[in-house]
Protein backbone atom coordinates (compact mmCIF):
# COMPACT_ATOMS: atom_id res chain seq x y z
CA UNK A 1 0.00 0.00 0.00
CA UNK A 2 1.40 3.38 -1.00
CA UNK A 3 1.42 6.21 1.47
CA UNK A 4 -1.10 8.33 -0.29
CA UNK A 5 -4.21 7.75 -2.37
CA UNK A 6 -4.82 10.77 -4.51
CA UNK A 7 -7.32 11.76 -7.21
CA UNK A 8 -7.18 15.25 -8.73
CA UNK A 9 -10.36 17.26 -9.08
CA UNK A 10 -12.13 17.60 -12.41
CA UNK A 11 -15.03 19.79 -13.39
CA UNK A 12 -17.47 17.16 -12.16
CA UNK A 13 -15.49 15.22 -9.59
CA UNK A 14 -13.84 16.14 -6.29
CA UNK A 15 -10.26 15.95 -5.16
CA UNK A 16 -9.53 13.03 -2.88
CA UNK A 17 -6.49 12.90 -0.68
CA UNK A 18 -6.07 9.95 1.66
CA UNK A 19 -2.86 10.08 3.65
CA UNK A 20 -2.65 6.69 5.35
CA UNK A 21 0.32 7.41 7.59
CA UNK A 22 -1.29 10.39 9.22
CA UNK A 23 -4.77 8.91 9.03
CA UNK A 24 -6.10 11.90 7.09
CA UNK A 25 -8.77 11.79 4.42
CA UNK A 26 -9.96 14.88 2.61
CA UNK A 27 -12.62 15.02 -0.12
CA UNK A 28 -13.25 18.43 -1.59
CA UNK A 29 -14.95 20.07 -4.56
CA UNK A 30 -17.85 19.33 -6.82
CA UNK A 31 -19.26 15.84 -7.11
CA UNK A 32 -21.65 15.69 -10.07
CA UNK A 33 -20.66 12.21 -11.07
CA UNK A 34 -22.97 10.31 -13.29
CA UNK A 35 -21.46 7.00 -12.22
CA UNK A 36 -20.53 7.86 -8.65
CA UNK A 37 -20.31 4.21 -7.72
CA UNK A 38 -17.27 3.56 -9.94
CA UNK A 39 -15.62 6.75 -8.82
CA UNK A 40 -15.88 6.17 -5.06
CA UNK A 41 -15.45 2.40 -5.04
CA UNK A 42 -11.60 2.51 -5.07
CA UNK A 43 -11.66 4.82 -2.06
CA UNK A 44 -13.98 2.47 -0.21
CA UNK A 45 -11.66 -0.42 -0.99
CA UNK A 46 -8.70 1.55 0.32
CA UNK A 47 -10.57 2.28 3.53
CA UNK A 48 -11.05 -1.46 3.99
CA UNK A 49 -7.31 -2.01 3.58
CA UNK A 50 -6.59 0.90 5.92
CA UNK A 51 -8.78 -0.51 8.68
CA UNK A 52 -7.39 -4.04 8.23
CA UNK A 53 -5.08 -3.16 11.09
CA UNK A 54 -6.46 -1.38 14.15
CA UNK A 55 -6.03 2.39 14.04
CA UNK A 56 -6.26 4.94 16.80
CA UNK A 57 -7.46 7.97 14.83
CA UNK A 58 -8.89 8.90 11.46
CA UNK A 59 -9.27 12.55 10.63
CA UNK A 60 -11.75 13.21 7.81
CA UNK A 61 -12.64 16.42 6.08
CA UNK A 62 -15.51 16.79 3.62
CA UNK A 63 -15.62 20.01 1.68
CA UNK A 64 -18.29 19.78 -0.98
CA UNK A 65 -19.45 22.62 -3.16
CA UNK A 66 -21.97 20.46 -5.01
CA UNK A 67 -23.10 16.93 -4.30
CA UNK A 68 -25.52 15.24 -6.69
CA UNK A 69 -27.75 12.47 -5.41
CA UNK A 70 -25.77 9.59 -6.90
CA UNK A 71 -22.66 10.95 -5.15
CA UNK A 72 -24.61 11.51 -1.92
CA UNK A 73 -25.52 7.83 -2.05
CA UNK A 74 -21.86 6.80 -2.30
CA UNK A 75 -20.83 9.13 0.52
CA UNK A 76 -23.56 7.43 2.57
CA UNK A 77 -21.90 4.08 1.79
CA UNK A 78 -18.52 5.49 2.76
CA UNK A 79 -19.86 6.82 6.05
CA UNK A 80 -21.57 3.58 6.83
CA UNK A 81 -18.41 1.60 5.99
CA UNK A 82 -16.39 3.73 8.41
CA UNK A 83 -19.03 3.05 11.05
CA UNK A 84 -18.65 -0.68 10.45
CA UNK A 85 -14.87 -0.81 10.42
CA UNK A 86 -13.76 1.78 12.91
CA UNK A 87 -13.77 -0.47 15.97
CA UNK A 88 -11.94 1.41 18.71
CA UNK A 89 -10.62 4.00 16.27
CA UNK A 90 -11.53 7.58 17.06
CA UNK A 91 -13.24 9.28 14.12
CA UNK A 92 -12.94 13.03 13.73
CA UNK A 93 -15.03 14.63 10.97
CA UNK A 94 -14.97 18.17 9.73
CA UNK A 95 -17.82 19.06 7.39
CA UNK A 96 -17.19 22.31 5.53
CA UNK A 97 -19.99 23.94 3.57
CA UNK A 98 -20.16 27.18 1.67
CA UNK A 99 -21.64 30.25 3.28
CA UNK A 100 -25.46 30.01 3.59
CA UNK A 101 -25.56 26.60 1.91
CA UNK A 102 -28.00 25.14 4.40
CA UNK A 103 -28.75 22.17 2.15
CA UNK A 104 -25.12 21.07 2.36
CA UNK A 105 -25.13 21.59 6.12
CA UNK A 106 -28.24 19.41 6.30
CA UNK A 107 -26.52 16.65 4.32
CA UNK A 108 -23.65 16.72 6.82
CA UNK A 109 -26.13 16.39 9.67
CA UNK A 110 -27.69 13.31 8.05
CA UNK A 111 -24.29 11.64 7.79
CA UNK A 112 -23.37 12.67 11.32
CA UNK A 113 -26.54 11.06 12.67
CA UNK A 114 -25.88 7.92 10.63
CA UNK A 115 -22.30 7.57 11.90
CA UNK A 116 -23.31 8.59 15.43
CA UNK A 117 -20.29 10.90 15.50
CA UNK A 118 -20.61 14.64 16.12
CA UNK A 119 -19.21 16.50 13.11
CA UNK A 120 -17.39 19.76 13.32
CA UNK A 121 -19.42 22.01 10.98
CA UNK A 122 -17.51 24.85 9.38
CA UNK A 123 -18.95 27.55 7.15
CA UNK A 124 -16.55 28.77 4.44
CA UNK A 125 -16.61 31.55 1.84
CA UNK A 126 -18.17 30.79 -1.50
CA UNK A 127 -15.71 29.77 -4.19
CA UNK A 128 -18.16 30.05 -7.04
CA UNK A 129 -16.76 33.25 -8.56
CA UNK A 130 -13.24 31.84 -8.62
CA UNK A 131 -14.41 28.69 -10.38
CA UNK A 132 -16.22 30.68 -13.06
CA UNK A 133 -13.14 32.74 -13.71
CA UNK A 134 -10.98 29.68 -14.16
CA UNK A 135 -13.44 28.12 -16.54
CA UNK A 136 -13.40 31.29 -18.59
CA UNK A 137 -9.63 31.21 -18.85
CA UNK A 138 -9.67 27.57 -19.81
CA UNK A 139 -12.05 28.21 -22.64
CA UNK A 140 -10.20 31.23 -23.93
CA UNK A 141 -7.00 29.21 -24.08
CA UNK A 142 -8.79 26.38 -25.84
CA UNK A 143 -10.24 28.45 -28.65
CA UNK B 1 -48.78 30.34 -19.50
CA UNK B 2 -46.55 27.43 -18.74
CA UNK B 3 -49.01 24.70 -18.01
CA UNK B 4 -49.98 21.84 -20.25
CA UNK B 5 -53.29 23.56 -20.84
CA UNK B 6 -51.36 25.48 -23.40
CA UNK B 7 -51.59 22.82 -26.06
CA UNK B 8 -49.92 24.90 -28.74
CA UNK B 9 -46.86 25.38 -26.56
CA UNK B 10 -46.65 21.72 -25.67
CA UNK B 11 -47.08 20.55 -29.22
CA UNK B 12 -44.44 22.92 -30.49
CA UNK B 13 -41.83 21.61 -28.09
CA UNK B 14 -42.75 18.01 -28.71
CA UNK B 15 -42.65 18.50 -32.46
CA UNK B 16 -39.24 20.11 -32.04
CA UNK B 17 -38.02 17.12 -30.11
CA UNK B 18 -39.57 14.56 -32.46
CA UNK B 19 -38.10 16.28 -35.49
CA UNK B 20 -34.64 16.00 -33.97
CA UNK B 21 -33.19 12.72 -35.18
CA UNK B 22 -30.82 10.43 -33.34
CA UNK B 23 -27.65 12.20 -34.47
CA UNK B 24 -29.20 15.62 -34.89
CA UNK B 25 -28.84 18.74 -32.85
CA UNK B 26 -31.31 21.44 -32.04
CA UNK B 27 -29.96 24.16 -29.83
CA UNK B 28 -31.03 27.70 -29.28
CA UNK B 29 -29.76 30.21 -26.76
CA UNK B 30 -31.42 33.54 -26.14
CA UNK B 31 -30.18 36.34 -23.97
CA UNK B 32 -27.01 38.19 -23.19
CA UNK B 33 -23.80 37.57 -25.07
CA UNK B 34 -20.98 38.57 -22.77
CA UNK B 35 -17.49 37.42 -23.71
CA UNK B 36 -17.60 34.71 -21.08
CA UNK B 37 -21.03 33.49 -22.13
CA UNK B 38 -20.00 33.36 -25.78
CA UNK B 39 -17.28 30.86 -24.91
CA UNK B 40 -19.68 28.60 -23.05
CA UNK B 41 -22.43 28.85 -25.67
CA UNK B 42 -19.97 27.87 -28.40
CA UNK B 43 -18.46 25.13 -26.30
CA UNK B 44 -21.77 23.23 -26.11
CA UNK B 45 -22.17 23.38 -29.89
CA UNK B 46 -18.54 22.42 -30.45
CA UNK B 47 -18.73 19.37 -28.22
CA UNK B 48 -21.69 18.15 -30.24
CA UNK B 49 -20.10 18.76 -33.62
CA UNK B 50 -16.83 17.24 -32.48
CA UNK B 51 -18.58 13.90 -32.16
CA UNK B 52 -19.85 13.97 -35.74
CA UNK B 53 -18.22 11.81 -38.33
CA UNK B 54 -17.35 14.57 -40.74
CA UNK B 55 -13.97 15.81 -41.88
CA UNK B 56 -11.90 17.91 -39.51
CA UNK B 57 -11.65 20.58 -42.16
CA UNK B 58 -15.41 20.99 -42.31
CA UNK B 59 -15.65 20.99 -38.51
CA UNK B 60 -13.16 23.83 -38.41
CA UNK B 61 -15.21 25.76 -40.92
CA UNK B 62 -18.37 25.24 -38.91
CA UNK B 63 -16.62 26.48 -35.76
CA UNK B 64 -15.33 29.46 -37.68
CA UNK B 65 -18.81 30.38 -38.88
CA UNK B 66 -20.21 29.93 -35.38
CA UNK B 67 -17.63 32.34 -33.99
CA UNK B 68 -18.27 34.92 -36.73
CA UNK B 69 -22.03 34.58 -36.18
CA UNK B 70 -21.90 35.02 -32.45
CA UNK B 71 -19.54 37.97 -32.79
CA UNK B 72 -21.94 39.59 -35.23
CA UNK B 73 -24.52 39.69 -32.47
CA UNK B 74 -22.36 41.72 -30.15
CA UNK B 75 -20.67 43.68 -32.92
CA UNK B 76 -23.74 44.79 -34.80
CA UNK B 77 -26.43 44.51 -32.19
CA UNK B 78 -27.84 47.97 -31.56
CA UNK B 79 -29.91 47.21 -28.49
CA UNK B 80 -29.48 49.47 -25.52
CA UNK B 81 -27.67 47.96 -22.55
CA UNK B 82 -29.93 46.11 -20.12
CA UNK B 83 -32.94 46.61 -22.32
CA UNK B 84 -35.44 43.92 -23.15
CA UNK B 85 -34.21 44.16 -26.73
CA UNK B 86 -30.77 43.17 -25.55
CA UNK B 87 -31.94 39.84 -24.19
CA UNK B 88 -33.96 39.04 -27.29
CA UNK B 89 -30.79 38.27 -29.25
CA UNK B 90 -30.21 34.62 -30.00
CA UNK B 91 -27.75 32.12 -31.36
CA UNK B 92 -28.90 28.84 -32.74
CA UNK B 93 -27.49 25.76 -34.40
CA UNK B 94 -29.45 22.93 -35.95
CA UNK B 95 -28.14 19.81 -37.53
CA UNK B 96 -30.23 17.60 -39.74
CA UNK B 97 -29.12 15.01 -42.29
CA UNK B 98 -25.55 16.27 -42.53
CA UNK B 99 -26.64 19.84 -42.95
CA UNK B 100 -25.74 22.43 -40.35
CA UNK B 101 -27.76 25.59 -39.91
CA UNK B 102 -26.43 28.47 -37.92
CA UNK B 103 -28.77 31.34 -37.22
CA UNK B 104 -28.40 34.48 -35.17
CA UNK B 105 -30.76 37.30 -34.46
CA UNK B 106 -30.23 40.75 -33.04
CA UNK B 107 -31.67 44.23 -32.93
CA UNK B 108 -30.50 46.80 -35.46
CA UNK B 109 -31.42 50.43 -35.95
CA UNK B 110 -33.74 51.01 -38.88
CA UNK B 111 -31.45 53.61 -40.42
CA UNK B 112 -28.77 50.97 -40.91
CA UNK B 113 -30.97 48.50 -42.72
CA UNK B 114 -30.40 49.79 -46.26
CA UNK B 115 -26.65 49.69 -45.87
CA UNK B 116 -26.70 46.21 -44.38
CA UNK B 117 -29.02 44.90 -47.08
CA UNK B 118 -26.88 46.24 -49.90
CA UNK B 119 -23.78 44.75 -48.28
CA UNK B 120 -25.43 41.34 -47.97
CA UNK B 121 -26.90 41.44 -51.46
CA UNK B 122 -23.55 42.37 -52.89
CA UNK B 123 -21.77 39.52 -51.05
CA UNK B 124 -24.47 37.08 -52.15
CA UNK B 125 -24.13 38.17 -55.80
CA UNK B 126 -20.42 37.33 -56.03
CA UNK B 127 -18.89 34.03 -57.08
CA UNK B 128 -16.01 32.63 -55.05
CA UNK B 129 -13.25 34.36 -57.02
CA UNK B 130 -15.02 37.69 -56.88
CA UNK B 131 -15.58 37.14 -53.20
CA UNK B 132 -11.85 36.64 -52.57
CA UNK B 133 -11.11 39.79 -54.50
CA UNK B 134 -13.75 41.74 -52.61
CA UNK B 135 -12.40 40.42 -49.30
CA UNK B 136 -8.91 41.73 -50.13
CA UNK B 137 -10.37 45.05 -51.21
CA UNK B 138 -12.30 45.55 -48.00
CA UNK B 139 -9.29 44.43 -45.99
CA UNK B 140 -7.03 46.80 -47.93
CA UNK B 141 -9.02 50.00 -47.89
CA UNK B 142 -9.58 49.61 -44.18
CA UNK B 143 -13.00 51.23 -44.06
CA UNK B 144 -13.63 49.56 -40.75
CA UNK B 145 -16.76 50.60 -39.00
CA UNK B 146 -16.38 51.86 -35.45
CA UNK B 147 -17.40 48.43 -34.19
CA UNK B 148 -14.74 46.74 -36.30
CA UNK B 149 -17.00 45.36 -38.99
CA UNK B 150 -17.03 46.47 -42.64
CA UNK B 151 -18.58 43.16 -43.56
CA UNK B 152 -15.43 41.03 -43.37
CA UNK B 153 -17.22 38.65 -41.03
CA UNK B 154 -20.09 38.29 -43.47
CA UNK B 155 -17.73 37.63 -46.37
CA UNK B 156 -15.93 35.03 -44.26
CA UNK B 157 -19.20 33.27 -43.50
CA UNK B 158 -19.98 32.88 -47.19
CA UNK B 159 -16.42 31.80 -48.03
CA UNK B 160 -16.33 29.19 -45.27
CA UNK B 161 -19.80 27.77 -45.85
CA UNK B 162 -19.68 27.85 -49.64
CA UNK B 163 -23.25 29.03 -49.46
CA UNK B 164 -24.99 32.35 -49.67
CA UNK B 165 -26.33 33.94 -46.54
CA UNK B 166 -30.03 34.06 -45.88
CA UNK B 167 -31.42 36.93 -43.91
CA UNK B 168 -34.69 38.39 -42.82
CA UNK B 169 -35.56 41.70 -41.23
CA UNK B 170 -38.63 42.12 -39.06
CA UNK B 171 -39.66 45.59 -37.98
CA UNK B 172 -40.02 46.00 -34.22
CA UNK B 173 -40.96 49.70 -34.08
CA UNK B 174 -40.08 53.03 -35.76
CA UNK B 175 -36.56 52.91 -34.43
CA UNK B 176 -35.39 49.31 -34.54
CA UNK B 177 -35.86 46.02 -36.34
CA UNK B 178 -34.85 42.46 -35.69
CA UNK B 179 -32.21 41.10 -38.03
CA UNK B 180 -31.96 37.35 -38.68
CA UNK B 181 -28.85 35.96 -40.32
CA UNK B 182 -28.66 32.35 -41.41
CA UNK B 183 -25.91 30.11 -42.83
CA UNK B 184 -26.24 26.63 -44.29
CA UNK B 185 -23.21 24.37 -44.23
CA UNK B 186 -23.09 20.98 -45.83
CA UNK B 187 -21.26 18.46 -43.67
CA UNK B 188 -20.12 16.27 -46.53
CA UNK B 189 -18.50 18.54 -49.05
CA UNK B 190 -17.54 22.15 -49.50
CA UNK B 191 -15.84 21.79 -52.85
CA UNK B 192 -18.92 22.17 -54.94
CA UNK B 193 -21.71 23.45 -52.80
CA UNK B 194 -24.59 21.08 -53.40
CA UNK B 195 -28.04 22.43 -53.84
CA UNK B 196 -29.02 24.16 -50.66
CA UNK B 197 -31.41 22.41 -48.39
CA UNK B 198 -34.31 24.63 -49.36
CA UNK B 199 -36.79 22.03 -48.19
CA UNK B 200 -35.35 21.90 -44.70
CA UNK B 201 -37.60 23.11 -41.96
CA UNK B 202 -34.66 25.08 -40.61
CA UNK B 203 -34.83 27.81 -43.21
CA UNK B 204 -34.66 31.37 -42.04
CA UNK B 205 -38.44 31.84 -41.92
CA UNK B 206 -38.74 28.83 -39.62
CA UNK B 207 -36.09 30.36 -37.38
CA UNK B 208 -38.16 33.55 -37.18
CA UNK B 209 -41.07 31.45 -35.92
CA UNK B 210 -38.85 29.58 -33.47
CA UNK B 211 -37.52 32.86 -32.14
CA UNK B 212 -41.06 34.19 -31.70
CA UNK B 213 -41.95 31.03 -29.76
CA UNK B 214 -38.88 31.39 -27.56
CA UNK B 215 -39.74 35.03 -26.77
CA UNK B 216 -43.45 34.35 -26.16
CA UNK B 217 -42.59 31.61 -23.69
CA UNK B 218 -39.69 33.44 -22.03
CA UNK B 219 -37.36 30.61 -22.95
CA UNK B 220 -33.65 31.13 -22.37
CA UNK B 221 -32.35 27.93 -23.87
CA UNK B 222 -33.54 24.85 -25.72
CA UNK B 223 -31.30 21.86 -26.16
CA UNK B 224 -32.25 18.70 -27.93
CA UNK B 225 -29.51 16.24 -28.87
CA UNK B 226 -27.22 13.81 -27.11
CA UNK B 227 -27.35 14.02 -23.34
CA UNK B 228 -24.15 13.05 -21.61
CA UNK B 229 -21.88 14.37 -18.89
CA UNK B 230 -20.07 16.63 -21.37
CA UNK B 231 -23.19 18.38 -22.58
CA UNK B 232 -24.41 18.60 -18.99
CA UNK B 233 -21.25 20.46 -17.97
CA UNK B 234 -21.58 22.86 -20.90
CA UNK B 235 -25.23 23.55 -20.12
CA UNK B 236 -24.33 24.25 -16.51
CA UNK B 237 -21.54 26.63 -17.49
CA UNK B 238 -23.96 28.57 -19.67
CA UNK B 239 -26.58 28.81 -16.97
CA UNK B 240 -24.09 29.67 -14.23
CA UNK B 241 -23.03 32.66 -16.24
CA UNK B 242 -26.50 33.51 -17.49
CA UNK B 243 -28.39 33.52 -14.21
CA UNK B 244 -28.50 36.43 -11.88
CA UNK B 245 -29.41 36.26 -8.23
CA UNK B 246 -27.98 35.10 -4.94
CA UNK B 247 -25.25 32.44 -5.06
CA UNK B 248 -27.38 29.96 -3.15
CA UNK B 249 -30.44 30.31 -5.36
CA UNK B 250 -28.21 29.72 -8.35
CA UNK B 251 -26.68 26.69 -6.66
CA UNK B 252 -30.11 25.28 -6.03
CA UNK B 253 -31.11 25.68 -9.68
CA UNK B 254 -27.82 24.17 -10.86
CA UNK B 255 -28.29 21.19 -8.53
CA UNK B 256 -31.81 20.57 -9.82
CA UNK B 257 -30.56 20.89 -13.38
CA UNK B 258 -27.90 18.24 -12.71
CA UNK B 259 -30.52 15.81 -11.37
CA UNK B 260 -32.92 16.42 -14.25
CA UNK B 261 -30.25 16.05 -16.93
CA UNK B 262 -28.78 12.96 -15.30
CA UNK B 263 -32.27 11.46 -15.28
CA UNK B 264 -32.23 11.74 -19.07
CA UNK B 265 -28.69 10.36 -19.25
CA UNK B 266 -29.70 7.33 -17.17
CA UNK B 267 -33.20 6.67 -18.39
CA UNK B 268 -33.56 8.39 -21.73
CA UNK B 269 -31.28 6.03 -23.57
CA UNK B 270 -32.73 5.28 -26.96
CA UNK B 271 -29.65 3.59 -28.38
CA UNK B 272 -31.06 0.15 -27.83
CA UNK B 273 -34.49 1.00 -29.16
CA UNK B 274 -35.91 1.45 -32.59
CA UNK B 275 -36.72 5.06 -31.90
CA UNK B 276 -34.99 7.14 -34.47
CA UNK B 277 -35.03 10.22 -32.32
CA UNK B 278 -32.73 12.06 -29.97
CA UNK B 279 -32.65 11.20 -26.28
CA UNK B 280 -34.72 14.12 -25.20
CA UNK B 281 -35.13 17.83 -24.89
CA UNK B 282 -34.23 20.25 -22.14
CA UNK B 283 -35.38 23.82 -21.94
CA UNK B 284 -35.29 26.55 -19.38
CA UNK B 285 -37.43 29.64 -19.12
CA UNK B 286 -37.53 32.64 -16.85
CA UNK B 287 -41.07 33.64 -16.02
CA UNK B 288 -41.81 36.39 -13.51
CA UNK B 289 -38.65 35.79 -11.54
CA UNK B 290 -39.08 32.02 -11.59
CA UNK B 291 -36.75 29.70 -13.44
CA UNK B 292 -38.66 26.80 -14.95
CA UNK B 293 -36.71 23.74 -16.06
CA UNK B 294 -38.31 21.13 -18.27
CA UNK B 295 -37.11 17.84 -19.66
CA UNK B 296 -38.90 15.48 -22.00
CA UNK B 297 -37.59 12.03 -22.76
CA UNK B 298 -38.73 8.60 -23.88
CA UNK B 299 -39.91 6.18 -21.21
CA UNK B 300 -40.84 2.55 -21.76
CA UNK B 301 -44.58 2.11 -21.53
CA UNK B 302 -44.01 -0.71 -19.06
CA UNK B 303 -42.00 1.65 -16.79
CA UNK B 304 -44.40 4.57 -17.10
CA UNK B 305 -46.85 3.30 -14.48
CA UNK B 306 -44.09 2.72 -11.92
CA UNK B 307 -42.67 6.17 -12.57
CA UNK B 308 -46.11 7.74 -12.24
CA UNK B 309 -46.74 5.97 -8.95
CA UNK B 310 -43.38 7.04 -7.62
CA UNK B 311 -43.92 10.71 -8.45
CA UNK B 312 -47.46 10.69 -7.10
CA UNK B 313 -46.12 9.14 -3.91
CA UNK B 314 -43.41 11.79 -3.54
CA UNK B 315 -45.98 14.51 -4.18
CA UNK B 316 -48.32 13.05 -1.57
CA UNK B 317 -45.77 13.22 1.26
CA UNK B 318 -45.53 16.01 3.78
CA UNK B 319 -42.15 17.73 4.18
CA UNK B 320 -41.36 15.59 7.17
CA UNK B 321 -42.44 12.34 5.55
CA UNK B 322 -40.41 13.18 2.48
CA UNK B 323 -37.36 13.81 4.61
CA UNK B 324 -37.76 10.38 6.18
CA UNK B 325 -38.26 8.79 2.78
CA UNK B 326 -35.10 10.47 1.47
CA UNK B 327 -33.04 9.28 4.43
CA UNK B 328 -34.41 5.80 4.12
CA UNK B 329 -33.38 5.66 0.46
CA UNK B 330 -30.02 7.32 1.14
CA UNK B 331 -28.98 4.66 3.63
CA UNK B 332 -30.53 1.71 1.85
CA UNK B 333 -27.70 -0.47 0.58
CA UNK B 334 -29.65 -3.61 -0.18
CA UNK B 335 -28.22 -4.33 -3.61
CA UNK B 336 -30.12 -3.78 -6.82
CA UNK B 337 -30.56 -0.46 -8.44
CA UNK B 338 -30.75 1.45 -5.18
CA UNK B 339 -27.21 0.39 -4.41
CA UNK B 340 -25.79 2.49 -7.20
CA UNK B 341 -28.36 5.10 -8.00
CA UNK B 342 -30.58 5.36 -5.02
CA UNK B 343 -33.49 6.84 -6.93
CA UNK B 344 -32.98 9.98 -4.91
CA UNK B 345 -33.08 12.38 -7.85
CA UNK B 346 -36.80 13.01 -7.95
CA UNK B 347 -37.04 13.47 -4.18
CA UNK B 348 -34.16 15.92 -4.33
CA UNK B 349 -35.79 17.89 -7.15
CA UNK B 350 -39.01 18.06 -5.12
CA UNK B 351 -37.15 19.13 -1.95
CA UNK B 352 -35.03 21.79 -3.57
CA UNK B 353 -37.76 23.31 -5.71
CA UNK B 354 -40.21 23.44 -2.78
CA UNK B 355 -42.96 22.73 -5.28
CA UNK B 356 -44.78 19.53 -6.24
CA UNK B 357 -43.34 17.73 -9.27
CA UNK B 358 -45.30 18.62 -12.41
CA UNK B 359 -45.30 15.83 -14.92
CA UNK B 360 -47.20 14.36 -17.81
CA UNK B 361 -47.01 11.53 -20.31
CA UNK B 362 -47.68 11.84 -24.02
CA UNK B 363 -47.93 9.52 -26.95
CA UNK B 364 -44.55 9.22 -28.65
CA UNK B 365 -45.75 7.67 -31.88
CA UNK B 366 -43.87 4.49 -30.90
CA UNK B 367 -45.82 1.48 -29.67
CA UNK B 368 -43.44 0.71 -26.79
CA UNK B 369 -42.60 4.19 -25.57
CA UNK B 370 -44.26 7.20 -24.03
CA UNK B 371 -42.90 10.70 -23.78
CA UNK B 372 -42.31 11.73 -20.21
CA UNK B 373 -42.27 15.42 -19.39
CA UNK B 374 -41.30 16.93 -16.08
CA UNK B 375 -41.16 20.61 -15.11
CA UNK B 376 -39.65 22.21 -12.05
CA UNK B 377 -40.06 25.88 -11.20
CA UNK B 378 -37.83 27.61 -8.69
CA UNK B 379 -38.21 31.10 -7.27
CA UNK B 380 -35.04 33.09 -7.29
Amino acid sequence: MENVFYIAALEDSPEILFDYQNGKLCISGTSWLEDAYSFYEPLLNNLKVYFAEPKSLIDIEFKFIYLNTSSAKQIARLISLIGELKGECKVKVKWSYEKDDLEMLKMGKKYSAMLKVAFDFVETDSEEEVVDYQEGVYNIVKH
Amino acid sequence: MYSDNNIAHRDFVIELMKSTGKDDLNYIYRGEFTQNLQQHILSLAEKNIDRDKISGKIKKRIFHIMVESIQNISRHGDAKEDSEEMTSSFFSIQKENKWYYITTGNIIENNKIDNLKSKLDKINSLDSQELDKFYREVLGNGQLSNKGGAGLGLIEMVRKSGNKLSYQIEKVNDEVSFFYLHSDINGITLEEAPARAEDSIYAVNYMVKLHRFVLDNSILLIYSAVFDQDSLLSLISIMKNRMSGAVNSKKKIISIMVEMLQNIIHHGNVESTRINGCQGIFYISLIEGKYCLTTINYAKKSDAEVLKQKIDYINSLSDEEREDYYNERLFDFDGGESFKEGGLGLIEIRNKSKNPLEYSFFDSGNADYMLFKITTCINI
